[in-house]
């Protein structure tokens, strides 16, 4: 199989990696708001909750009770691609609310006094500042969020999602050999994610507020 | 002709009085320099009248309005300059899209002309040629300036600057405190916080003199620094003479 | 409905796979914390820096799976045969590893150079400044992201079930596989992760308070 087949072979699994990513983390955004929200109302300890069980337990056990599981309880069946988004939504969304209130946090009080003293309204200082501020504080973090799910989603060839890896051992399975087809998926991982993480920090370093 | 009134203003903090009692005129075209050992509520005064901080008691008039604790700021604001011992230039923007923002969007004036009046402005405090840049390109000095530029350009009627000199190295002080004093040539109503006394000396035409929340002193600056009516200005300015009269023992 | 006595009896099973985990973890997070702060002094001295960057961005950018499978799958065609648990030690050190070069150079980094400068004015030789004024601290400020790292490598073991090494992921898949009794099995894997990462958690929890 010469190289260019290879590749070809590969592009469907790509596909689904970065449509799953993809997929996970745009509904991860305003799952992240409903985070924030949840953490400020009365029920911040469900809140907690929610951040806690998706820190101490491995996403491979949640998608494991998910994909197992899911079916069991509700006998609703998602499939591995649906229980892939779910757990990632769910873990996505605390991800991303947390990043919201750090954004929140960060914001300098001195300036939004600033814009009070020019006059503008509530909805101006909105618009005009809070939203671009929070934006530039919130966009680097959320490329690491990024960075993260697109390693993670390597996990999900282990419930059974046709994903890059998953491509990568249908190759192997016919041409038998496992260094090469590996080290190709370890360039492959690494071409997407090393230039987001070196876009977040460049991105951070120009948007810093100081 | 008075332009700003203050009767018997007060602020509060929880039981704690800030100001108290505070009785003020300034006429169109004064420049009063508000003086005051740390703590006496020179920067909570200006605030007030700015509408930063509530008034507790007492009212405000100033063209033709007036104000109390619970009026609404807004329309004054955009009447009323403020500058800041920070400077707080919105980071996010450049020197020009920071003049022109609050012009444009809460007076709703159009950007082309503000865009010139800003240039305009920018060429007066010596910054022409920074009008793309961002703030954190600028030193201290430059950012007050364009601090300035940025109250200047909602045409206020009155200026308040708050210790603007107080955080910036000592060759970034001139180039400040020029660009008020060619504003007090113009006519700019001006109050000023400040510790810079030789500077309150040249340009004030009149010295309010705090303590504890009070006005204690009022006069003219020749007067006031020459022979203090009140003991605590007497004590206060003595601080400043022994500064400047510092010297080692002759060895 | 559930089958208690049957998961009782499959209880030495797991209480066998956790002691794998926190065993063939605990030896990832030692070996790649040592290999973490090694790193960080060469790149605080200033030696080898694109090596040890490269190295960085390689293990924080690819994901642990396929850095195993390479290991496991890749390593047999040059002639190297290593056990799976082997396998599963050394991916989670290059992987830890990584992240830990990361905490401790950020560490060093947060010395004021004046500290460092101050110390060679007073005449102490780069071993001693490393281990009198340098290590001290960036240990004590370090120590709850090095510990946050341990936990998340720890947690990563889970992912050497791909590989069959008997932690608690293959105990559970290889249980539902040969038993089809997945309600149970999912209770179990429950059960043993909640036992094995909330205590540590719960521990990291206490460091940050103590240390903050």
């Amino acid at each position: 199989m010469t190289f260019t087949e290879i590749l070809w072979q590969l592009l469907p699994g790509l596909w689904q990696t970065v449509s799953l990513t993809g997929l996970s983390l745009l509904l991860s955004l305003p799952g992240g708001v409903a985070y924030v929200l949840l953490s400020q109302s009365r029920f911040s300890w469900l809140a907690r909750l929610w951040l806690e069980l998706f820190r101490t337990i491995p996403l491979l056990v949640w998608l494991f009770l998910l994909f197992f599981g899911l079916p069991l309880w509700t006998g609703l069946d998602i499939g591995g691609v649906g229980s892939a988004v779910l757990v990632f939504v769910l873990w996505g969304s605390t991800e991303a609310g947390e990043v919201f209130r750090g954004a929140w946090r960060a914001l300098p009080p001195a300036q939004l006094e600033a814009a009070v003293s020019l006059g503008l309204t509530a909805r101006q200082r909105w618009r005009y500042l809070l939203l671009p501020l929070l934006l530039r504080l919130s966009l680097p973090p959320l490329m690491n969020v990024a960075t993260r799910l697109i390693k993670t989603s390597s996990l999900t060839v282990l419930i059974g999602v046709t994903e890059l890896t998953k491509a990568g051992q249908q190759i192997i399975e016919r041409e038998d050999n496992a260094l090469l087809i590996y080290g190709l998926l370890l360039l492959g991982y690494f071409a997407i994610c090393f230039p987001l993480s070196l876009a977040a920090r460049q991105l951070e370093r120009r948007w810093s507020l100081l | 002709m008075s332009l700003l009134q203050l009767e018997q203003l007060s602020h509060h903090k929880g039981s704690q009085p800030i100001l108290q009692d505070i009785n003020l005129t300034v006429s169109r075209g004064d420049v009063v320099v508000i003086l005051g050992p740390s703590g006496c509520g020179k920067s909570t005064l200006l605030r007030c009248i700015n509408g930063l901080e509530p008034l507790s008691g007492g009212r405000l008039q100033f063209a033709g309005q007036t104000l109390d604790a619970g009026s609404d700021w807004t329309l004054l604001r955009r009447q009323i300059g403020i500058v800041f011992q920070h400077y707080q230039l919105f980071p996010h923007l450049t020197v020009l899209d920071n003049l022109c923002l609050a012009p444009v969007v809460s007076k709703g004036e159009a950007r082309p002309e503000v865009a010139e009046r800003a240039l305009a402005l920018l060429a007066k405090v010596g910054l022409a040629d920074k009008a793309t840049a961002l703030p954190r390109q600028l030193s201290g000095g430059q950012q007050q300036r364009v601090a300035i530029a940025r109250a200047l350009c909602m045409q206020p009627q009155l200026m308040l600057f708050d210790e603007i000199t107080a955080a910036l190295d000592p060759e970034m002080v001139l180039e400040v405190l020029q660009v008020l004093r060619d504003l007090a040539d113009d006519g700019m109503t001006m109050l000023l916080v400040t510790h810079e006394l030789s500077f309150a000396q040249a340009i004030a035409d009149r010295i309010v003199f705090l303590d504890a929340g009070r006005i204690v002193e009022t006069g003219a600056p020749a007067q006031f620094f020459q022979q203090p009516d009140t003991m605590r200005a007497q004590q206060f300015l003595s601080h400043f003479q022994q500064l400047q009269q510092m010297k080692r023992k002759s060895r | 409905m559930l089958d208690w006595a049957f998961m009782a009896s499959q209880v030495p099973d797991y209480a066998r796979a956790m002691l794998t985990t926190l065993g063939l973890g605990g030896l990832a997070v030692l070996l790649s914390w040592v290999l973490g702060v090694s790193n960080a002094i060469c790149w605080y001295f200033g030696y080898a820096r694109w090596l040890i960057g490269a190295y960085v961005e390689l293990g924080r950018n690819t994901p642990l799976l396929i850095q195993l499978f390479l290991l496991y799958f890749g390593l047999p065609q040059l002639g190297i045969l290593l056990s799976a648990e082997a396998c599963g030690v050394l991916a989670l050190t290059f992987l830890g590893g990584a992240y830990f070069t990361e905490v401790y150079r950020a560490g060093f980094a947060g010395i004021p150079l004046e500290q460092a400068q101050a110390a060679t004015a007073l005449g102490l030789s780069k071993p001693q400044l490393l281990q009198l004024v340098l290590w001290p601290q960036v240990w004590q400020r370090q120590l709850p992201a090095a510990a946050a790292t341990g936990c998340f490598l720890l947690r990563e073991t889970t992912v050497l079930s791909a590989i069959a090494v008997a932690e608690i992921m293959y105990t559970t898949t290889n249980g539902i596989a040969l038993y089809y009794l997945t309600y149970e099995f999912l209770l179990l894997m429950t059960l043993g992760c909640l036992l094995l990462f909330v205590p540590l958690s719960l521990g990291l929890r206490r460091l940050e308070a103590r240390l903050a």
